[in-house]
């Protein structure tokens, strides 16, 4: 029997299989699509909250405060020098104007607070940004040293949170890569005894195809082609669900919350995740299929 | 047998048993101490009370069961041989009936004849044909698009030995074919069997209905008990209507 015709044959079966056990396959459908929306729900939140985090990592940087008595024309010059480092992102200089009209916005009393002074109290200084290379604590506080001068009445970095974020975000990394793993292989448990099932109720039509001289790819073939079939659609429901979840959710959750003030930040799965779900999926019922036929084959045996 | 194995032995008897015992693994012994041999185009009645071993005889024939000692061969193979990969072509030369019929119930009589067919990549036009053909063989023409549950039990039987006979298999193993069956039913499927068997297959039916040998008084009987082959008479020697005693 040629190739072409084997596949012809073990289609057209499993074309017959999904009609004749409509509710067997839609149960297995269902139950793919769960596990998977579930490894899903995993990986939307993990990238998000990721993304946020990598985000505020970004935002690592050194408030430099001018000492009383520096001229703006002083600040700028340390500010082009300060720019021409290598492990400086942006150097950005806040005005003594500046810095007052921010803590205007920042606390509601402070016209009050600031009545009793006659003048802006507030020093100029710079805002600056590292590169993201830069984010041991100890480089952070070794580059501090590095720019201190008379000038600067006092440098702010918060290094140790530095470092304690970063450990956290890797431990995080960490237990994604454990649990995501985990998570797999109890979608692929979960996956791989329904499936069992659906080949338990059919037995009687293995045994027979035995008895006539069936070989095990002949009998194995249409319920791989179920497996992958019921493996790639269950993903399928599941990427739609994880979509309305998503905007259900999701969205409206930040909005809520605004925590992104204003912009979003929050997003979908990008199309490789997607597609990689599908593929998963598809993976996961032939995977399935195939670890249930051989338990059920060699037993037979 | 048309499609040998090539390490099969063209000039060995068809069936060959020696020094087999089945012990499986609670410890009963199906079978023990069994020596047999059965020519190509043969007729074999294997008689004797439930437990004697007679399923047990023919799943090694058939090779769904391999014996813990001794040798069995079909068609010049030794199963036991095999590579397991090559024990389903070995198959395709053994048709084989069971009492409870064994058919698939949402399939068609025509589909569950035709899969004997299918699992050789017979196409799928000269399967229609073939099933026709051996429908109306076993009196069932015009019956393929039917159901099985819509058939009685005699007419189940011989959707079963269609499927058994499609392939024209050297050998038919039968076991209790009639078990399920009234008398007048019983006296039809063996009187068809019987038929198939005049066209050159090797039949061996496994019965404990004594009535049956009565339509077959050629045939070889082997009598088991407690696993062991008790009698052994051939097709001359046996007085016509002489039952398993």
């Amino acid at each position: 029997m040629n190739a072409l015709h084997h596949l012809e044959i073990a289609v057209r079966r499993s074309l017959r299989n999904v009609v004749d056990f409509a509710f067997l396959n839609t149960v297995a459908v269902g139950v793919v699509a769960t596990s998977i929306l579930l490894l899903g729900m995993f990986v939307l939140i993990l990238l998000n909250l990721s993304g946020v985090m990598e985000r505020w990592g970004r935002d690592v940087q050194v408030y430099a405060y001018f000492a009383e008595g520096v001229g703006e024309e002083r600040c700028f010059e340390i500010k082009e020098e300060i720019e021409a480092l290598p492990e400086v992102r942006k150097v950005r200089y806040i005005s003594k104007e500046e810095a007052l009209e921010t803590f205007r916005r920042l606390i509601p009393d402070a016209d009050e607070l600031l009545s009793d002074l006659e003048n802006n109290p507030l020093p100029p200084s710079l805002e600056i940004q590292l590169t993201s290379e830069l984010r041991d604590p100890d480089k952070v506080a070794a580059f501090a040293r590095e720019i201190d001068r008379p000038s600067f009445a006092e440098l702010d970095y918060a290094a140790e949170w530095v470092g304690q974020f970063y450990t956290f975000l890797n431990l995080l990394k960490l237990s994604a890569v454990v649990m995501g793993t985990l998570l797999a292989l109890a979608c692929l448990v979960i996956v791989s005894t329904t499936i069992q099932l659906t080949i338990w109720a059919r037995r009687d039509e293995i045994e027979i195809f035995r008895l006539v001289g069936a070989t095990d790819r002949f009998i194995q073939a249409p319920f791989l082609i179920e497996g992958a079939l019921q493996g790639a659609l269950g993903a399928s429901v599941s990427v739609g669900l994880l979509w309305v979840a998503y905007r259900l959710v999701f969205v409206a959750l930040q909005d809520v919350l605004g925590i992104t003030g204003g912009a979003r930040v929050l997003s979908f799965l990008p199309l490789p995740y997607l597609l990689g779900f599908v593929l998963g999926g598809l993976l996961l019922g032939l995977l399935g299929s195939w670890l249930s036929l051989r338990r059920l084959l060699d037993s037979d045996r | 047998m048309s499609a040998r194995r090539p390490d099969g032995d063209p000039d060995a008897p068809i069936i060959e048993l020696k020094g087999v015992e089945k012990r499986y693994p609670d410890g009963t012994v199906a079978l023990r101490d069994v020596d047999l041999t059965v020519e190509a185009g043969a007729l074999c009645f294997i008689t004797g009370p439930s437990g004697a071993g007679k399923s047990t005889l023919l799943k090694l024939v058939h090779c769904a069961e391999l014996a813990s000692t001794g040798t069995v061969r079909v068609g010049g193979n030794n199963p036991a041989r095999l590579k397991s990969r090559s024990i389903p072509f070995l198959r395709r030369n053994i048709g084989v009936v069971f009492q409870d019929f064994k058919l698939l119930p949402a399939h068609t009589v025509a589909e569950n004849v035709g899969m004997a067919l299918e699992v050789v990549g017979v196409s799928p036009r000269t399967i229609r044909t073939r099933v026709k053909q051996v429908l109306s063989q076993v009196g069932l023409g015009g019956r393929g698009h039917m159901k099985p549950g819509s058939l009685s039990g005699g007419e189940q039987q011989r959707v079963a030995v269609a499927r058994a006979i499609i392939n024209e298999p050297a050998i038919v193993l039968a076991d209790e074919p009639t078990g399920n069956l009234d008398p007048a039913l019983s006296r039809e499927i063996l009187d068809l069997l019987v038929r198939i068997h005049h066209k050159g297959t090797t039949l061996l039916v496994a019965t404990h209905d004594p009535e049956l040998l009565t339509r077959a008084p050629d045939a070889r009987l082997l009598h088991l008990e407690g696993g062991r082959i008790t009698r052994d008479l051939p097709m001359e020697g046996r007085p016509v209507g002489g039952g398993d005693g």
